[in-house]
Parts: C-alpha cells; structure tokens; sequence
C-alpha cells in the first residue's frame, strides 16, 4: 500500500467554485502557490510549475491535509494526473450553469480515471441557484450508464456547511475501499 | 441546540461584509458552528444588520432571529444587540459569540407549527404510495402533499422551505387514493417538488424502522445511486450506508454491523432508497459475501480525524 496520502484535490471548470469551496475548509484564505509537477514521461519538459489553489487543514495530531485547486484551463490536462499524487480523495465539481455538464463531468471523471479508482471521488453541482436546468438528474442519469455510483449534491460552494457535507461523504467513500 | 448556526448579513457595506466573513471565519477555526448565509438570505438565526442603510432600516426581523444592529451610536431594544461602527473583526467576532451562545437554544424552537400528532407518520405514507405506485394525497398537520406514485413526482402548493417547517413539526397525515381525474384536479394551482427535497425530512421526523412487506433480512441489496440530503438532514450512518451499498450488495443486516448503525435506521434508510428507485435487490446468496474491505486503522484513523476537524456530528 502506498503511504497516507494528505491531500483532498479540488478539481472543475474554471468559475465552478473550487477556490470558494476551500476558502470554506481552510484556515487560512486560499493562496495562489506554485506546484512543481515532474513527469519524467514528458520529453519537452522534466519539470513544470503550475499555479493551484492552496490551503489546508491542522488535524488533532498536528498534521495537516493539504488542499489543492487543479487549474481548470485545458492546458493543464496534461498534469491532472501527475498532481493527484500523494491523493487522498477527489472533489470534483461541476457548474451547472455550463451548456452541457454531464459532458464536463465524464471529461473530468476520464481524466482522473485511475485516481477515482484507487482512491475515491465527490461531486459536487454548483451554482444550480443560477440554472434553469435539471442537472442533478442529468448527472445521474450519466453515473448510472457508467455503472459508477459516486456521491452527488448540489452544493452552494459559497456555504460552508455544504461544502462540508461534500467532504463527509467523500470520507464515507475512503473509508470502504482501500 | 442546532447544529449549525446561521447569519444573515442586511444592508453591510463592503467592508463591513468582509470584516463579517472574517469574524466568521475566526469563529468556525475554533470550531463553532456557524456559516454565513449568502447575500438576500435573510433566514439566519442572527442577523446582522447595518443601520445606516435602507434595508437595514426597514428590516423586519424573523420571529426567534437575535439581531445584531451595525450603528453610528447606540440603542436598545428586545433580541437585539448594538455595535458601534467602525466595525473591527475582534468586537464583531465576540458579539457574535454572544449571541450564538443565547440564539442556540432558542432557535431549535421551530415557530410552532401545528403538532397534533394525528394520522400516520408523513414518511410512511410517502413511501407507501411511491412503492405501491398509487395517486395519493396526504393531508394533516398544515401540510396538503400530493403525491404521484408512478413516476415518484410531488406537488403542492406551499414552498419547500414551509413544508419542510412542517414535517420538522411532526404532525401526522391523513392518506387518501384518488383517481387520476380527481388527483390532476386535486394538483391545480400546485408546483413540483423534488422528492429528495422532503423524504429525508420526512425520514428524520417519522420514521418508522420496519421492514415493508416482501423484503427479507436474507436479501441481499445493492445501491445503483447515491442518494442526496440537505446538511440538515444528513447523518453519519446515511452517509456510511450510501457509501457500503454503493461499492457491494450486502443484507441489511450485514449492512447495520458494517456501519455501525441501528437496524431500525437502517431500515428507514432502505426505505427512502426504495421510494427513490436506487436500489436493486438480490436472493439471498448461497455462500456469505466476502468481507467487506476494511481500511487500515491507520488510513481509518487519518479519515476519523479529518472528520473531527470539520466538526462533522
Ligand atoms: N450563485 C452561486 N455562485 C457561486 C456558487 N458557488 C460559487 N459561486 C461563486 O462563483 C464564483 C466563482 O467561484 P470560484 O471559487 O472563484 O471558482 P474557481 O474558478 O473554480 O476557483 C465566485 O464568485 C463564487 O462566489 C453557487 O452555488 N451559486
Ligand atoms: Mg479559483
């Protein structure tokens, strides 16, 4: 088994609520902070920074879980992968104010494919307050094609305590696989 | 006491709303329970309110809301506490506290809602005639639901927020089967509600911990979904059950042991999957099930931790 992995990974189109989502669970404001992401398989570079979201949590023991917002531009696709390591869990969120988000939602589900598997994954549907669509239908009508049932809600990313419940359930998830 | 303390901002400038969000922010570090609604949400426990603007003025406070008056100079008045502008994050953040420690009991007392406990529990009714696809409407205790079994849709002519105002009241329903002329009659002038947004209400005030006709201990069942719940509503074993049945069938009562929780609550639990559709349901199996993977106590230890941290009941 890999070591305890001490990141909670906040993935999304940009503008979907990743930076308010962590604002919501970090004790300090999120910061903008450079991640160096290696991959020894990218020939045109070893090493490449990239700007994340950054905050985090102390736990009782004093350690802390980090906490990462992935840049939603598709220029980073390519490193999705690569700074899901050391991963402890996916929060993958979904605008449903987009034109099409049950198609965003299998792009990002793809993406981090192996990471979902071997670790876990929420989703969380943002800014239904502002859409006029049944998203949270949409979207599970799609986990039930993929024979994958991960936890949905609808989260205002802009209340703590939703945003909160995102995690719970993420928890839940983590603790019945290994 | 509730579990979450709201607040509501009226009229704050800018500024003011920042100082706010941190005071907040302050507050939920040291693991009180409390969150800012968002702008127009005038439903907190507490609201804070800026005088010096016109919706601050005009504001009518909720009955039970404590307010906290933002001021150029001093005042008084019942549920209602002054603080002097320049607003600074430390005078804020205790003011708060203040008030938190006085709005807590007080806000557990819903505005009474009618509470003759009359007919049946409104959640067994509800499942009742989803699982027996009937046109039912319930009636009772100020709330008037219809429900249309076949395609698990519901109706009714009061906001979710009322209804749910209600069945946190606990009342009773009278259940009774129409016919689709004088159910669609009986749904004039009434709005869809998503089922999800009242079962887990109505499970939480009304359940009835029993085991519906045709099932069996000895099945085994499967999640094909995750079902949804306000924070409100949430419970740790909810989240546990969803996240046990999504990943591999199991009995109900495998499914109790492995989450640590009642059968009565667990049963309830199936129940609203039942009403939801998410559940697939198989003999029972000739050989046991493999154990369920259990985390390391390590990694179990790590996600137990992380829970605590976020306060999480
Ligand atoms: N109306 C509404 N706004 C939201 C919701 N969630 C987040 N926002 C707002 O959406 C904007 C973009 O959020 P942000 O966290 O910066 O998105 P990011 O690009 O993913 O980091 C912010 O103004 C948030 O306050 C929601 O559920 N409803
Ligand atoms: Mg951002």
């Amino acid at each position: 088994m890999q070591s305890l992995g001490n990141k909670l990974i906040f993935a999304g189109p940009v503008g979907v609520g990743k930076t308010t989502a962590i604002s919501a669970l970090s004790e300090i404001p999120p910061v903008c902070t450079d991640v160096a992401a290696t991959d020894e398989t990218l020939a045109r570079k070893a090493t490449t920074t990239v700007a994340m979201d950054y905050g985090f949590m102390t736990l009782e023991d004093g350690s802390q879980i980090h906490l990462y917002g992935t840049p939603g531009q598709d220029r980073f696709d390519f490193m999705w992968e690569i700074l899901t390591r050391g991963g402890l869990g996916l929060v993958l969120l979904v605008d449903a104010t987009s034109s099409d988000p049950a198609a965003d939602l299998e792009r990002y589900l793809d993406a981090f494919g192996d990471f979902i598997r071997s670790a876990g994954a929420v989703i969380g549907i943002t800014r239904s307050d502002l859409a006029n669509q049944d998203v949270y239908s949409a979207i599970q009508q799609r986990l039930r094609q993929r024979d994958q049932p991960l936890p949905v809600f609808e989260i205002d990313a802009r209340r703590p305590e939703e945003v909160r419940l995102l995690i719970e359930a993420l928890l839940a998830v983590l603790a019945t696989g290994e | 006491m509730p579990s979450t303390v709201s607040i509501s901002a009226i009229g704050l400038t800018h500024q003011e709303n920042t100082v706010l969000g941190v005071a907040v922010n302050l507050l939920s570090a040291f693991e009180v329970a409390v969150h800012l609604l968002p702008a127009g949400d005038a439903g907190g426990h507490i609201a804070v309110v800026n005088s010096e603007s016109d919706a601050g003025r005009h504001y009518v406070p909720a009955p039970f809301q404590k307010q906290l008056v933002l001021a150029e100079r001093e005042g008084r008045g019942d549920n209602r506490q002054y603080l002097l502008k320049p607003i600074r994050v430390q005078a804020l953040k205790d003011a708060l506290l203040e008030l938190i420690a006085a709005a807590a009991p007080a806000a557990n007392d819903r505005p009474a809602a009618a509470k003759q406990a009359r007919g049946t529990p409104l959640f067994y009714s509800l499942v009742d005639a989803i699982i027996e696809h009937r046109l039912v409407r319930l009636k009772g205790s100020g709330i008037q639901l219809m429900v249309h079994g076949p395609s698990r849709s519901l109706y009714a002519q009061a906001a979710v927020a009322d209804l749910v105002t209600l069945i946190e009241g606990g009342g009773g329903v009278q259940a009774d089967t129409l016919g689709e002329a004088d159910f669609m009659q009986a749904c004039r002038g009434a709005r869809e509600v998503k089922l999800q947004d009242l079962l887990w209400t109505a499970a939480r005030h009304g359940g009835v911990g029993e085991l519906r006709p045709g099932h069996s201990l000895e099945q085994r069942v499967r999640l094909t979904l995750w079902p949804r719940f306000a924070p409100r509503d949430s419970k740790p074993e909810y989240l546990r059950l969803s996240a046990a049945l999504t990943a591999q069938p199991m009995t109900l009562q495998q499914a109790a042991d492995r989450c640590a929780a009642p059968l009565p609550l667990v049963l309830d639990f199936f129940n609203a999957a039942l009403a939801l559709g998410i559940v697939e349901v198989s003999a029972a199996p000739v050989a046991p099930p493999p154990a369920p993977k259990k985390p390391s106590g390590q990694r179990a230890g790590l996600l137990a931790m992380i829970a605590r941290r976020l306060a999480f009941r």
